[in-house]
């Protein structure tokens, strides 16, 4: 089956500093794909990248986004702006990003619907409170008339959601959709989001640097470092069996409720603040298994249908007749 | 002989004033603290959960003599404090100091961090060499006399996190306020702050109150835990007790939403409805009944008081050990 996304060796630069190199993934239709990663290693760069949303001085110097098999990039901006909210849509993890103050709940939905799915003025408005109600707002028709600060956090979150599901999109984005929010109401949203999903069809990129978040809402998940990949399988691999030494140090260094640990596990320094005269594996001044080969670029070495990691020891663990580079 | 007690909190209040503009008067208030009663050994840490706005920050913020209760008694180091008394704010700050989950927004930019750290040593008029004792807190922290001279710019979260400790550390405190200290942090710098909190605990008797809505922190980091919603303490009891034996539906629904990273186990799923009720008007009776899946007909009327359970284990719930 052709992937919905593919993203191949995605290279953003903001002026003259690189941020991503050699990002590739891609998503099936239907599918929910984590993207974990700490603060600054490209999560975001990498969604907007495919939105067509990264703004001066950022821009993408190499690498493709195929879309149903074709390149986005190559696409004059104008078809780009038109698959935006329509094909693909984004959530953020601060509902003002998107919301517009000025305009009431109802307006702002509408607006979607009008553009997108070619509805009357009076078609949208009856719909904006449908799709309040599907994201679980109660009384929707009061709630149209709210503007954005009327509302609390959960629910502007909500709004936005339905703001986003109005385009009816393959592929909905969600940026740290939750981060901002108590964690009762957090389990909602992603409840929520679940269903919906399970409704539509639609597939599903989490963005998070919470990793209890993918191995629970997610079937896949990539883990980013530094602006790379460096790893990526399916939750059980991911979180039973990692493979690469930075995911492998993540998982040790979590604290676990209902576990005896006396001191928790640190990853030694912290992450390099630029990729340029880094050639090789960007994780080699932490990495406690390190060795010369690792000042050279490194490749992704794939050892099941669904994972592979960025390190040219994996393939000690697993034995040679299991890997292959790709 | 008995374990010593730290701090000894009584049906702590507070009710903030409410004024609908500038000149009008007060019309009610916000009870922010609604009578919260707990107990903190020395060298033992206490965390605090619940949700925004459910009062941690405030009883923090009380205890470190940034704030007056209306009501209720603290007794530190078994003396009572008079808080009628201009002194009290100046014991508490002697003897409390917080750490906070922004320390960037704590440290002067235009102050090297040695600056910082070295501030509290001058107030409080300390007779060594100060310089020597800056040293000191640095290597406390596991920083490098390096780091001095340098500005809160150019550190990273976690080396920030730890000036703030540092600086904490500077009054010789016998209690140290942590309000969210690791929430900002990256995972793998997140270990380090918790790691180095536990050795100072273990080297110097520091007591903590942690607050964290992070249930795998409090659980890494605490002995004693109290769970709070809309500013009352509704389950308290050993870490075991609370997170093992749970006996309050909140605290089940708080463990049940935080996110575990053990993929394919089936676990109890309890997803509330509705939004958290402002503080400003809270629910009848039991303040959670009305995101409660279990609330009924009572739990609208009357509002349940703390029972024991034994072993210092509390729970206000009035189906608590029947669900
Ligand atoms: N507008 C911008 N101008 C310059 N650099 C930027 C800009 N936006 C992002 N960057 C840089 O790109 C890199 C990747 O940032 P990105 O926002 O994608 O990280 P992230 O993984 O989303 O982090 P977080 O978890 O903090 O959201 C970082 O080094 C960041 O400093
Ligand atoms: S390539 Fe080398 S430095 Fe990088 S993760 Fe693998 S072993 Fe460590
Ligand atoms: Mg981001």
């Amino acid at each position: 089956m052709q992937p919905l996304l593919e993203v191949q060796d995605l290279e953003v630069c903001f002026a003259r500093r690189q941020v991503l190199r050699r990002v590739s993934f891609s998503i099936a239709p239907g599918e929910t794909l984590g993207i974990v990663g700490e603060s600054g290693s490209g999560k975001s760069v990498t969604a907007l990248s495919i939105m067509g949303l990264l703004s001066r001085p950022g821009r993408v110097t190499g690498g493709r986004v195929l879309w149903h098999g074709e390149d986005l990039l190559q696409l004059p901006p104008d078809s780009h702006r038109q698959l935006r909210g329509k094909a693909m849509a984004m959530i953020f993890q601060e509902p003002m990003t998107c919301l517009n103050p000025v305009y009431t709940v109802e307006k702002q939905i509408s607006e979607v619907l009008m553009l997108h799915r070619g509805m009357s003025k009076k078609e949208a408005a009856e719909a904006a409170a449908d799709y309040l109600e599907q994201v679980g707002i109660a009384e929707p028709m009061a709630r149209l008339r709210n503007y954005p600060h009327e509302l609390s956090g959960g629910m502007r979150q909500r709004v936005m959601i339905a703001m986003a599901l109005a385009g009816e999109p393959e592929l909905l984005i969600a940026d740290e959709p939750t981060t901002a929010l108590d964690v009762t109401v957090q389990a909602q949203i992603l409840d929520l989001l679940k269903q919906l999903q399970a409704k539509t069809g639609m597939a599903m990129i989490l963005i998070t640097h919470d990793l209890g978040l993918v191995a629970e809402n997610a079937e896949r998940g990539v883990v980013m470092y530094a602006g790379e990949v460096v790893e990526e399988g399916s939750v059980e691999e991911l979180f039973t069996n990692p493979a690469h030494p930075y995911t492998q140090g993540l998982l040790r260094s979590l604290p676990r409720w209902g576990e005896q640990q006396d001191m928790l596990y640190t990853i030694p320094g912290t992450v390099p603040r630029r990729l340029e005269g880094i050639a090789g594996c960007a994780f080699a001044e932490r990495c406690p298994l390190a060795e010369e080969r690792c000042a050279e670029p490194q490749s992704m070495h794939r050892f099941s249908a669904t994972q592979a990691a960025r390190c040219w020891r994996t393939k000690d663990k697993v034995g040679d007749a299991e890997w292959q580079s790709r | 002989m008995a374990e010593q007690v730290a701090l000894t909190v009584k049906d702590l209040e507070k009710v903030f004033p409410l004024r609908r503009g500038l000149f009008a008067r007060p019309q009610g208030g916000v009870r922010a603290v609604d009578k919260v009663s707990f107990q903190l050994k020395s060298g033992e840490t206490l965390a605090l959960v619940g949700e925004s706005g459910c009062g941690k920050t405030t009883v923090a913020r009380i205890l470190a003599g940034l704030e007056q209760p209306t009501g209720g008694t603290v007794v530190l180091s078994g003396k009572e404090l008079d808080f009628a008394s201009k002194e009290t704010p100046h014991i508490l700050r002697q003897t409390n100091q917080m750490v906070f989950q922004d320390p960037y927004a704590t440290l002067n930019p235009r102050m090297t961090v040695g600056q910082s750290v070295e501030e509290p040593l001058i107030v409080r008029r300390y007779a060594g060499d100060r310089k020597q004792r800056v040293r000191e807190l640095f290597a406390a922290v596991s920083l490098g006399e390096e780091m001095i001279d340098r500005y809160p710019h150019q550190f990273s979260g976690g080396q920030r996190q730890r000036i703030g400790i540092a600086r904490a550390l500077a009054s010789d405190p016998k209690i140290l306020l942590c309000d969210e200290p690791t929430s900002a942090l990256d995972v793998s710098v997140q270990g380090q702050v918790l790691n180095l909190l536990k050795d100072l605990q273990q080297e110097r008797g520091i007591s903590y109150l942690f607050i964290s809505h992070n249930l795998s922190v409090v659980w890494h980091i605490s002995q004693q835990v109290a769970v709070m919603y809309l500013g009352k303490i509704v389950e308290i009891g050993s870490r075991e007790a609370v997170f093992l034996e749970t006996a309050h539906p909140y605290t089940k629904a708080l463990l049940a939403a935080s996110p575990k990273v053990a993929p394919g186990q089936s676990r109890e799923r309890i997803v509330l409805s509705g939004e958290v009720p402002s503080p400003l008007n809270p629910p009848s009776g039991c303040r959670f009944h009305t995101r409660c899946p279990f609330a009924k007909d009572i739990c609208r009327e009357a509002e349940p008081s703390l029972q024991d359970l034994g072993a210092g284990h509390h729970v206000a719930c009035h189906f608590a050990g029947k669900m």
